[in-house]
């Protein structure tokens, strides 16, 4: 039978799940690394000891959840098949789920520093997802609307979906005991859809299940997303559709990072930071996919049954398809980069411990998400060092972050994750995140 | 433009956000199989009493009369427009008639018993004829004295011949339409006289006759004598049980009303030879009624020629057994009439035709919506179209019917393939799906008195994998009156009866 209704829920899946990694969120680890400039990513007034600093590809990925545990979300099968799980997916979902992922890649970096001044210029190249989705939009989708008879069912989710490019000029000063730094970005943008308004519910009457579809969902969308139809519609976005006429275009944005250090003692330095304030003016291939409507299908009329020649079974699914249409413009509009917020704290025992505290908030989409660590560095000897973390995050108390680096002459290297619980898959799945690095420093 | 696969979706979903996490576990995740279940509306539908029986026919077909109540009303209407004899008997009057002597009287022949007054003749001509042998010049008179022309007057004819020799003379044709006949005593008298010019001696010729050719007339008036008109049989279908397929229908009061139409003008008497009905099951029951025979149709005064005067006359239960020839199932009225003009024979009577002159009959049958049945079945097929429904595995129909009727209806399908053989029914055995709703002592529903019932119906996997098979669905429906058929009720155009129906849905994915 063709739903379309449910096809639409699971474009939105979709749409989510091919934009492979993407939106938005909580790198702490990183914020650890002083010694290495990707820490300066988290405040612009780190500076690292080195003179030149040359930063090869560096890579990033996030992906998080507020409750859906990923180990939850595939089972395995008596006959050994990997299935989705959607009974654990209705089981263990929240009124609102979020569903976030980041994949950035750093793919040059420069940096200069002269006494106590720093000069840094960095490409980036940021991909983020975000979907929030209330949980009936999954009792839809796996369970369909018969166990919601009577009841109205929230189906509009609030997704953000950016691909760009991100230019960036930084400066760090020390002066005595405190250290300022900014960081002023350029961005393209390389696509992107999002929505504005996002109410889509359904209500399904007690008498024959008559629907009724009360929408207020303003979907835009740059170069990423074409809607032809409810089941008609392109998706061209991810990692692999990057090409270097992407990196500049009219879909222009700006960003500041600001910092602040100050160091208590020679050991104990705090630490305060805004990152990515600003947004993205979006111009380029625009469309906008608005649909305001309340509309209610109580099935087909026939003029009388014990008089028709035939039953209207497929007229029903059509006018069902016509249900919910958009209507589009091209409107220019905007988006907002996550506003990250960094407080910290470090103090360093002599020359090989150091433990730290982090508080973290990412604040987007009318969300704010909070993020604690505590992180332990030991260096082992002038080439390795190694970190731990206990970080708590979106309410899920078992993350173990791990950081490795090592300093091989000119060479170093880096590898965090704030969760590595969830690599091997025996822990929760709330969130996972990776970061490597290989930087020249001299 | 790439088209998402619907069914791939969840599958690429896990595949993108999963692989990333470099887990095996992740490696290769496939769709599970679930089961949603969907409820959406199908279809409502309501049918009045009015539209229903619109169908059946023009917008005669039904009557409503001020409360509302309804009635069936099925048509007849034949027109016997009958050439009389005595037309044909005046037609009759042409060829070569000899005159004998000086005043003579044509053989003017009527029917039995008709006395003519006077007719207009519609058409014919008229020539005289004669041989003369005279040494002088002759005049020659006719005078016709039952022939008047256009102008009121008795027609004459003079020519005078100056040679009266020759074998045969004749006189150019005389044009009598427009002429008014009135014959003395059923004759057409003619006179002659020959005149001679120089003493004025009236002579009588030995060869004279007189030729009339296409002589008919078109208005005859006197006393019509008696005669047996005979009216067209026809047969009046009631249609209404097209599809029945058993069962009985008592109207309560059913009416055959028969009018007639008469332009012709004398009195005239009805004689219904065929009045019978013809059921469903082939039965065929004459109507019987002491008036079936003796109805007088009233006409035109001969001051109304042109017109035309019309007779009514109802047969009901109080004057027949029509109660008994309209119930069950009647299928078709046929009847056949005749009408005995002058039927006491009474010659002070003078009427009139014309050659226009017509009975027309109508016969209405009425049914008053106003009985009872039992079981009485129709049968009726529907195109369906499960193909879109592939991916169902079962299904629940929710039926609500709001029944305004004092009609119970008693539903079953059954699901056919291309070869119309059966493949599944709906229900197991007959199945109450509309309870009628309840009526007063006189089969009036009260108001606020309808009947809702909701009616589920499950189709599991197997049975709904049948119905998807299905190309036509054959629909019987049984109706029986209130309280199980026994109970007379009135039918009123405003009652309806509304179904609506959902259906919950489980699709595998």
């Amino acid at each position: 039978m063709r739903s379309n209704l449910l096809q639409f829920g699971w474009s939105l899946f979709l749409a989510f799940g091919l934009l492979t990694p993407l939106a938005a969120q909580q790198e702490l680890g990183t914020h650890f690394l002083r010694q290495h400039w990707q820490a300066s990513l988290t405040n612009p007034a780190f500076m690292t000891e080195h003179t030149i600093e040359i930063g090869l590809p560096s890579f990033y990925f996030n992906s998080a959840t507020n409750g859906l545990d990923f180990d939850q979300l595939v089972r395995t099968t008596v006959e050994g098949q990997n299935v989705v799980n959607g009974e654990a997916l209705i089981a263990n979902q929240s009124e609102n789920n979020l569903i976030l992922a980041d994949f950035h890649t750093e793919t040059f970096r420069l940096g200069l520093r002269f006494q106590d001044l720093q000069i840094s210029f960095h490409h980036g190249l940021r991909f983020n997802a975000y979907l929030n989705y209330p949980a009936s939009l999954a009792q839809f989708i796996f369970l369909g609307n018969a166990s919601a008879v009577g009841e109205t069912l929230a189906l509009g989710p609030d997704i953000q979906l950016t691909g760009y490019n991100e230019f960036a000029l930084g400066l760090a000063h020390r002066v005595g005991r405190l250290g300022i730094g900014a960081r002023a970005k350029l961005l393209t943008g390389i696509g992107n859809a999002s929505t504005e308004n996002r109410r889509a519910d359904l209500f399904t009457d007690e008498d024959i299940y008559q629907l009724t579809l009360d929408t207020d969902i303003l979907l835009n969308t740059s170069s990423y997303f074409r809607i032809n139809s409810l089941t008609d519609f392109d998706l061209q976005v991810g990692v692999d559709d990057f090409t270097a006429g992407d990196l500049f275009n009219s879909n222009l944005g700006f960003a500041l990072d600001f910092g602040l250090t100050y160091d208590l003692s020679d050991r104990w330095q705090i630490a305060a930071s805004v990152v990515d304030l600003g947004g993205i003016q979006w111009s380029e291939n625009v469309v906008n996919y608005r649909s305001n409507t309340n509309l209610a299908y109580d099935g087909i009329a026939v003029d009388s049954l014990l008089q028709s020649a035939s039953i209207p079974l497929s007229e029903t699914l059509d006018s069902l398809g016509e249900l919910l249409t958009f209507s589009e413009t091209t409107d220019n509009y905007q988006t907002a980069l996550p506003l990250k917020v960094y407080l910290s704290s470090r103090y360093q025992f002599g020359d090989s411990w150091a433990v730290g505290g982090l508080v973290h908030l990412v604040h987007f989409r009318e969300t704010t998400n909070w993020a604690l660590s505590l992180n332990a560095q030991r260096r082992l000897g002038k080439v390795l060092s190694l970190g731990l973390s206990y970080s708590i995050r979106h309410d899920h108390f078992a993350n173990l972050g791990l950081q490795a680096t090592a300093q091989l002459g000119p060479i170093g290297l880096l590898v965090m994750m704030d969760n590595v619980l969830a690599s091997n898959g025996s822990n929760n799945g709330l969130s996972f995140n990776l970061r490597t690095g290989l930087n020249l420093a001299f | 433009m790439n088209k998402v696969p619907f069914q791939r979706g969840p599958f690429f979903f896990l595949l993108a956000l999963l692989t990333t996490l470099a887990c095996n576990k992740y490696d290769e995740v496939q769709l599970a199989d679930y089961r949603p279940e969907f409820a959406i509306p199908l279809l409502t539908s309501e049918l009045s009493m009015e539209d229903a029986f619109s169908r059946f026919g023009d917008d005669n077909f039904i009557t409503v009369d001020a409360d509302g109540f309804m009635t069936m009303n099925y048509f007849g209407d034949v027109t016997a427009r009958q050439s009389s004899e005595i037309f044909e008997s005046i037609a009759q009057t042409e060829g070569t008639f000899p005159l004998f002597d000086t005043i003579s009287a044509l053989p003017f022949s009527t029917p039995n018993g008709f006395d003519l007054d006077y007719a207009l003749i519609n058409s014919g001509t008229m020539q005289i004829l004669y041989a003369m042998s005279f040494s002088e010049p002759v005049t020659f008179k006719a005078r016709f004295p039952n022939l008047i022309t256009p102008n009121g007057e008795v027609y004459e004819y003079n020519y005078f011949h100056d040679d009266p020799n020759f074998p045969l003379f004749v006189h150019p044709q005389v044009d009598l339409t427009g002429y008014t006949l009135v014959p003395t005593r059923d004759s057409l008298f003619i006179e002659y006289h020959v005149l001679l010019e120089s003493s004025g001696t009236r002579v009588r010729l030995d060869t004279i006759g007189l030729t009339l050719v296409d002589f008919t007339a078109s208005y005859v008036e006197g006393y019509m004598g008696q005669e047996i008109y005979e009216i067209p049989r026809d047969t009046i279908t009631i249609d209404f049980f097209e599809n029945w397929t058993f069962g009985d229908v008592y109207f309560e009061d059913p009416q055959i009303k028969v009018s007639v139409i008469n332009s012709f003008g004398f009195p005239v008497r009805s004689q219904a030879s065929i009045m019978d009905v013809i059921k469903a099951d082939g039965q065929v029951i004459t109507l019987e009624s002491p008036f079936i025979d003796s109805i007088n149709i009233d006409y035109p005064r001969l001051d109304e020629v042109g017109g035309a005067r019309t007779t009514e006359f109802v047969f009901d239960r109080s004057n027949s057994n029509i109660d008994e020839v309209l119930s069950g199932v009647p299928i078709a009225l046929d009847y056949e009439m005749r009408a005995l003009a002058n039927p006491d024979r009474d010659t002070s009577i003078r009427g009139f035709m014309t050659d226009t002159s017509s009975f027309r009959v109508q016969v209405e049958v009425q049914l008053p919506l106003y009985g009872r049945t039992n079981g009485f079945v129709a049968r009726d097929t529907i195109d369906v179209d499960f193909s879109d429904y592939e991916q169902v595995t079962s299904a629940e129909f929710k039926v609500i019917t709001e029944n305004d009727l004092p009609l119970e209806l008693e539903l079953q399908a059954y699901f056919l393939d291309s070869e119309d053989a059966i493949i599944d029914s709906l229900f197991s055995g007959p199945r109450p799906l509309i309870q009628a709703a309840e009526v007063n002592a006189e089969g009036i529903v009260p108001p606020s008195s309808s009947n809702e019932v909701t009616t589920f119906i499950e189709v599991d996997g197997q049975r709904f994998t049948n119905f998807q098979q299905a190309n036509r669905v054959l629909v019987t429906l049984a109706f029986s009156s209130y309280n199980g058929g026994q109970t007379s009720v009135r039918i009123y155009n405003d009652q309806r009866v509304e179904v609506r129906m959902g259906m919950k849905l489980e699709v595998q994915q």
